[in-house]
């Protein structure tokens, strides 16, 4: 037999609204964050609308005055005259090649010195760290000597050996954490089982660490896709120019700073990262908190 | 043949000996448990068993093969581990397959192994889901599973059922048994838990700080501790202690004097007016008046310190003349703290042990010694 009861308990919906005191209390909490997030925002808002704006209204209105014609020429602009689209393959054909190499030698590396036991591996984790507290400022100048000498300048190889080396010691500083967080057994369990080592790093270890993969990949691929300073310093040929150093060098058809089509290029150059992050933020969040807590 | 016998095996991490001198030959079929307090090195010769820790000297045979330098996978072995160590992205079908595929075995021999384990542990159900999906005792049995899919020579467990609830250790453990017996091969089970190894060991290896205490079978490890150590180990609660003097061949414990029978009377007369330890098991103490007097014991008059109702049985705790011993009484017996109690102690069941030494006397040697091989074996 059935029987209807009341529930005892406050069901979970009037449970979950705060009385007024509370929403009080957490009024300026709520304030902080909503700053916080116009601070952070509102410029990405601007330039978009910005790049939608013609010429004559960045004098002619307010600043924060809406686009009155939608001109989305200027993209158009910017992708032809602008040579964003040469740019656009500039970068991603330097910045693809050295994220595949990050990813691949970091993650053996990782693996090398958290998984495998030998002599020196604590001394390798050490020199990978220490990479970490080096400021690529620091050494940019000794490297431009030395790519020259070797003649790499204005070369795609000089930016992808750049940022493959600048990007490893974080990619293994943040993969040996998460290595650490295996349990050791598995990969007993896997030698036990009859693997190889091969065997244990890509069909055990490697499919275990996809989210962090792919956080660490997300991470390079904002710091490799925004560089600046070093396709600026590498990279003299206006042919060779990557989508940052591109913008710099950015003018209209008769030298004069056209802004439109320069914000419609500055929202292409943005348009990669904040799309990837879009697609894969849920992922990067697992990658993070799974790295930070044994799970 | 699967038996594994282990000559002179030492175990040093750079200036510590974690395993010493480490001599036991494992009959084929037998369910061999390896005892003991953490860090005795029980797991570290199991790992070494396995090829998961290098033996820094000695031998290792299984079968009629030297393994010392042989690499894990070619020593025909499964273990099966305490977290359970699944891997996490396989479902449980692809878990004990992943074995069976690295060594290329065909397809239809793979699904016929995989199943036939499955129906054998109950998992059938389960074989689609991952690991993340499972209870705990059911990742236990997948991992049971994966071992038994391989058809090793030698079985290895390293504490398997410590992170289950009680209840379901206590299910598991008759399970491993009975596969076990199902099975019949060679299983070397590594546990700190003394009833896991009294319930299913064929022969138990107790140690302590990596050396071997005594190797022999449950009850004659009860019935014959070699040491005061595998004395108090072995049995629960454990085994009474306390410090007698010598006297005319008796333990003298306060006013009491409490005598022993048979060989151990006679082992304590070398010790006349010397220091010794006596033990008695709880479950051999007993108060005058309730019980024991058909064993013919003597008396030690003591005053209850604490009283443990457990159903079945009561545990006293007393003072005898400052010592304090358990006594396991009749479960409704009525006691209370503060009570004074003439205690009874079965004369055939007291054990003496050297106070320095702490071996055991009269009583050693009685067992029958099917225990550690010598190092020319």
């Amino acid at each position: 037999m059935q029987r209807s009861t009341t529930p005892a308990v406050p069901t979970a919906r009037t449970a979950q609204r705060p009385s007024p005191l509370a929403w009080l209390a957490r009024l300026p909490v709520t304030l902080l964050v909503l700053l916080v997030v116009f601070v952070s925002v509102y410029p990405v808002v601007w330039i978009f609308l910005s790049s939608l704006k013609g010429q004559g209204e960045f004098t002619a209105n307010p600043m924060w005055a809406l686009p009155q014609a939608m001109e989305w020429n200027n993209y158009a602009r910017a992708w032809t005259e602008g040579n964003m689209s040469k740019y656009f393959v500039n970068s991603v054909t330097s910045v693809l090649p050295a994220l595949a190499l990050v990813i691949i030698l970091g993650t053996m590396a990782a693996f090398g010195i958290e998984i495998m036991r030998w002599k020196l591996r604590n001394v390798a984790s050490l020199l990978f760290l220490a990479g970490i507290m080096v400021p690529i400022q620091v050494v940019i100048l000794p490297l431009f000597t030395m790519y020259f000498k070797v003649h790499l300048l204005d070369t795609r190889l000089a930016l992808i050996l750049t940022y493959t080396v600048f990007g490893l010691p974080l990619v293994v500083f943040f993969l040996v954490g998460y290595f650490k967080t295996f349990a050791r057994e598995i990969i007993e369990a896997a030698i036990v089982d009859g693997a190889s080592i091969y065997q244990v790093f890509f069909r055990i270890a490697l499919p275990m660490v996809t989210n962090a993969i792919v956080t660490v990949a997300l991470v390079q691929f904002f710091f490799m896709w925004n560089d600046l300073l070093v396709s600026l310093t590498f990279i003299q040929n206006p042919d060779m120019r990557t989508v940052q150093s591109g913008l710099l060098a950015f003018t209209g058809q008769y030298g004069q700073r056209e802004w439109g089509p320069t914000f419609a290029s500055i929202s292409l150059a943005v348009a990669p990262t904040v799309l990837v992050y879009l697609l894969l933020n849920q992922l990067v969040m697992k990658g993070m908190a799974a790295g930070a807590v044994k799970g | 043949m699967a038996e594994v016998v282990l000559q002179n095996v030492y175990k040093r991490y750079g200036k510590v000996v974690a395993v010493k001198d480490f001599n036991l030959h494992i009959q084929d079929k037998e369910f061999m448990v390896f005892v003991g307090p953490s860090g005795c090195g029980k797991s570290t010769t199991l790992r070494m068993i396995a090829g998961l820790e290098e033996i820094s000297d000695g031998t290792l045979r299984i079968g009629e093969r030297v393994v010392n330098d042989v690499p894990p996978k070619d020593r025909d072995i499964a273990m099966v581990f305490q977290n359970y160590a699944l891997y996490p992205h396989m479902n449980v079908y692809e878990n004990m397959a992943f074995g069976l595929r690295l060594r290329k075995t065909p397809k239809a021999e793979i699904d016929k192994r995989v199943r036939d384990a499955a129906r054998i542990l109950q998992i059938e159900h389960l074989l689609a889901r991952k690991p993340k999906e499972l209870s705990g005792g059911q990742r236990q049995r997948v991992a049971l599973g994966r071992a038994i899919v391989r058809e090793p020579k030698v079985f290895l467990m390293d504490e398997p059922l410590s992170n289950l609830d009680a209840k379901l250790r206590v299910e598991m453990r008759s399970q491993i048994s009975q596969l076990h017996r199902r099975l019949a091969t060679t299983v070397i089970y590594v546990t700190h838990d003394q009833v896991e190894a009294m319930t299913m060991g064929s022969r138990i290896v107790v140690m302590r700080d990596g050396i071997i205490q005594q190797v022999d079978t449950p009850l004659n490890l009860y019935d014959y501790p070699r040491t005061k150590f595998v004395a108090g180990f072995i049995g629960s609660p454990s085994m009474n202690f306390l410090t007698a003097t010598v006297k005319n061949g008796q333990f003298a414990i306060g006013d009491s004097l409490i005598a022993a029978d048979g060989t151990l009377a006679e082992s304590l007369r070398a010790y006349e007016g010397k220091q010794v330890w006596m033990g008695i098991r709880p479950e051999h103490v007993g108060v005058h008046g309730l019980s024991m007097e058909s064993r013919g014991g003597d008396v030690m008059r003591g005053q209850i310190v604490d009283v443990e109702p457990l159903g079945a049985q009561t545990d006293l705790i007393v003072d005898v003349g400052g010592q304090v011993l358990t006594a396991k009484v009749e479960g409704h017996a009525r006691f209370k703290a503060g009570d004074a109690v003439d205690l009874v102690v079965a004369r055939d069941r007291l054990h003496a042990f050297d106070y320095q030494t702490e071996d055991a006397l009269g009583r050693r040697g009685v067992a029958a010694d099917t225990a550690a091989i010598s190092a020319d074996d």
